[in-house]
């Protein structure tokens, strides 16, 4: 009976938990996103930095439900991703190989968080969020952009080249976030709970 | 909250949100089969017309597509180059057809109605013991989450300002904006669970 109150207890707090992360992606989405002209305009947004986060920071099953949450919502219709976009068209533009990517991005984070338990907080986020934020997500990312496209594999990879340096500015903060929640409300990080 | 959807009673509205889902599931299916020009303009044409039919503003909706315009150029410019820009056309026009076909089922069924269309697709799941009302509460709750998080956020901004903080070094901001977001979120699950939890839920 314990037993049954407790897990019931924990499954609202991991509701509360995931919704949040999925709201924060949401809030990062409508920060102003940076363009480079030389990529002809495609934006580099925060909303990675939301995914790498929810993984690092909620373990893997928790955090790739914070982005099929996310994506569900976009899907319905409302206007979350960076840019205003929004409902089931997104998922038929060229980036929706990222779209797909970031449940099992989280998912990867949220794994290599806890198989790094025995290390600080700092480089194993950062590690996390290398690893589950940029391979794992540029591959889902590579591989939707070149059958959306009909490119060959190498050529869509080349394109992802521009948003390295974001990324590896998303890497640090997320290693950043993660030590700093870490240190201030250690139980907020369940991936080590 | 703004959203995708338009208010209006065309015909399309009136249509019932799982059918029109399952038809645009089946369009896009068969659409990755298409590889000449001319069923793709089949389709283009009977979606404009369907877009004209929503009325004067229906035209105007098409406006969706306007953000997409770097990656298609950049798609149609790469099959050009690599001697193919038949290719390139029919890549660049079949994405533009099928992003205009989801947001016709997005701007004309409303969001309640999409989400019960899709907790009856769910049902499924109830007969393994899964039930569905986890997920239409963690739904609600994070389209409310999302005011109080900028509220948070800009409330935090203005005691950097007050404090004699610029614009650089802002980014420290959100690790402790983050600790609060936690905080919040961890004071509702508690007062979720108190007022008798996911099952309490009618």
């Amino acid at each position: 009976m314990v037993f049954l109150i407790m897990s019931n207890r924990s499954i609202e707090r991991d509701i509360a938990q995931i919704a949040l992360y999925a709201a924060l992606i949401a809030a990062l989405g409508l920060l102003p996103k940076i363009s480079i002209p030389l990529a002809g305009g495609i934006p580099i947004t925060a909303q990675s930095l939301g995914v790498m986060l929810a993984g690092v920071m909620l373990g893997p099953v928790r955090g790739a439900l914070a982005l099929l949450l996310f994506l569900v919502v976009v899907a319905l219709g409302m206007p979350l991703l960076a840019g205003g976009r929004g409902g089931l068209g997104v998922f038929a533009a060229p980036s929706v190989g990222f779209l797909i990517g970031w449940p099992f991005a989280a998912m990867a984070c949220g794994l290599i968080m806890k198989l790094l338990r025995g290390i600080p907080v700092f480089p194993a986020a950062c590690i996390a969020a290398v690893l589950g934020g940029i391979v794992v997500l540029y591959g889902f990312g590579i591989v939707g952009l070149s059958m959306k496209t009909e490119m060959s594999l190498a050529k869509a990879a080349s394109v992802m080249v521009v948003y390295l340096p974001g990324d590896a500015l998303k890497v640090v903060l997320t290693g950043l976030i993660a030590q700093t929640v870490w240190r201030g409300m250690p139980q907020a990080l369940l991936s080590r709970a | 909250m703004i959203s995708l959807y338009r208010t209006g009673s065309t015909w399309l509205h009136r249509q019932a949100a799982g059918h029109k889902l399952i038809a645009l599931c089946l369009i896009s299916a068969v659409s990755y089969k298409f590889s000449t020009m001319l069923p793709i303009l089949v389709l283009a044409l009977t979606t404009a017309l369907l877009y004209a039919s929503l009325g004067q503003r229906g035209l105007l909706e098409m406006r969706v597509v306007k953000p997409l315009w770097p990656w298609l150029l950049m798609m149609f410019v790469f099959h050009w180059l690599s001697g193919d820009p038949l290719l390139g056309l029919l890549v660049v026009s079949k994405m533009v057809v099928l992003v205009l076909l989801a947001n016709l089922l997005t701007l004309s069924t409303r969001q309640s109605d999409l989400l019960a269309a899709l907790e009856y697709g769910l049902r499924p799941l109830s007969w393994l013991g899964v039930s569905s009302r986890p997920f239409a509460l963690a739904v609600s709750m994070m389209i409310s989450y999302l005011p109080v998080l900028l509220h948070l956020f800009e409330q935090q901004r203005q005691a950097w300002i007050a404090r004699g903080g610029g614009r650089r070094g802002r980014w420290k901001l959100v690790a402790p904006a983050m600790i609060s977001a936690l905080k919040l979120a961890d004071h509702a699950g508690e007062a979720l669970a108190a007022r008798g939890g996911v099952r309490g839920l009618r």
